[in-house]
């Protein structure tokens, strides 16, 4: 039992890699995390079925394994960004301000085809339009139109002042995303004073957003995991 | 949380099971051992009761089966219970071969027990 439990926990952490290895474009929708264990499951659980000399015991030892394994790995990515970042990858800005980032699309290894393909999806024809596209670590491709560019909303007929950034996460689970304060043009005697307004400490803080134009949302700490 | 409990409540039981068939296959096969060493002792001393031996043996043997084919089902499995099926007719021909037999029983048992045991060599 030993060896299979082993084996399975070995497997899981070489297949996970593997799959982090082929980068974001393989994926898909899932995350390389829940394509690993969707993959090894879904062979781990018709061998037993299949070859009647493997005790079931010997069957069940690794499926347990690795849905414990995933359940873990969900909860260690919760409680450290290093892990999450390792695990599942970061998101790459790929077209900000209607410019592509031609070396994103290298490290990716996107082609022109994979990005026209994920605009029109979006009935975008043209690159000048997206403000903002991020790949996301499932390797979808989410994509902010510029506000010109985009369909007209109730909110835009309120106010018609021409767009900025979309909203970026600037703090989350209580430490400042710098890269994103920076892309918004704000800096940490900003962020103190919004904290002084709340009346909270940044690590008090789950998730706060923030664009360009200071408009911002803070969602506190509610104390669970 | 609770399903973190729950996923190290089914991982300490897998641990758990892991270490106690891992005890239950070391006393299993050392009394096989035993048993295969008794009938070479037998067959050494030529005392006559090497068929008594062998009784005794194939009742190991009964409780050796039951408690490893559960873990594992490998091929040294297989040849040891070809290996045991033939004693009775070894002992019955005297022929010089059953010696070497019980000494092939002790071998392959112990090899079946070496694979289980959790160390690189076996894992990878």
């Amino acid at each position: 039992m030993f060896i299979v439990f082993f084996r399975a926990v070995i497997l899981c952490i070489i297949m996970i890699f593997c799959v982090r290895l082929t980068g974001k474009r393989q994926l898909g929708e899932f995350q390389p995390v829940d394509l690993v264990v969707t993959i090894m499951l879904s062979n781990l659980a018709t061998l037993p079925i299949e070859d009647i000399s493997i005790p079931v015991a010997m069957g069940l030892v690794p499926i347990l394994t690795i849905v414990c394994l995933d359940v873990f790995m969900s909860y260690i990515s919760m409680s450290s960004k290093t892990i999450r970042r390792l695990i599942s990858g970061s998101p790459k800005i790929l077209i900000s301000g209607g410019k592509l980032d031609q070396s994103v699309m290298r490290k990716l290894r996107l082609t022109v085809d994979d990005l026209f393909e994920a605009l029109r999806s979006r009935q975008i024809f043209d690159i000048s339009d997206v403000q903002l596209a991020i790949v996301e670590t499932t390797g979808q491709i989410s994509v902010y139109v510029k506000k010109d560019k985009a369909p007209l909303t109730l909110g835009d007929v309120k106010d018609t002042a021409a767009g900025g950034d979309p909203p970026l996460l600037v703090i989350d689970s209580g430490s400042v995303v710098k890269g994103s304060l920076e892309l918004i043009g704000c800096d940490k005697k900003w962020l103190d004073s919004i904290m002084k307004k709340e009346n909270c400490r940044i690590d008090d803080i789950y998730i706060m957003t923030a664009d360009s134009e200071k408009n911002y949302t803070v969602i506190k700490k509610d104390g669970h995991i | 949380m609770r399903r973190l409990y729950i996923c190290l409540a089914i991982i300490s039981a897998v641990v758990v099971l892991s270490r106690l068939s891992l005890l239950s296959m070391k006393r299993s096969t050392e009394a096989l051992d035993a048993a295969a060493l008794a009938c070479i002792a037998s067959c050494d001393n030529d005392d006559g009761m090497i068929f008594d031996r062998i009784s005794e043996l194939m009742i190991c043997w009964e409780d050796y089966y039951k408690k490893v084919s559960v873990i594992t089902r490998s091929s040294s499995l297989e040849e040891l219970a070809v290996s045991v099926s033939r004693l009775n007719y070894l002992a019955a021909s005297n022929e010089g071969d059953l010696r070497s037999e019980l000494s092939a029983i002790i071998y392959r048992a112990d090899i079946i027990y070496e694979n289980q045991r959790p160390v690189l060599q076996s894992i990878l």
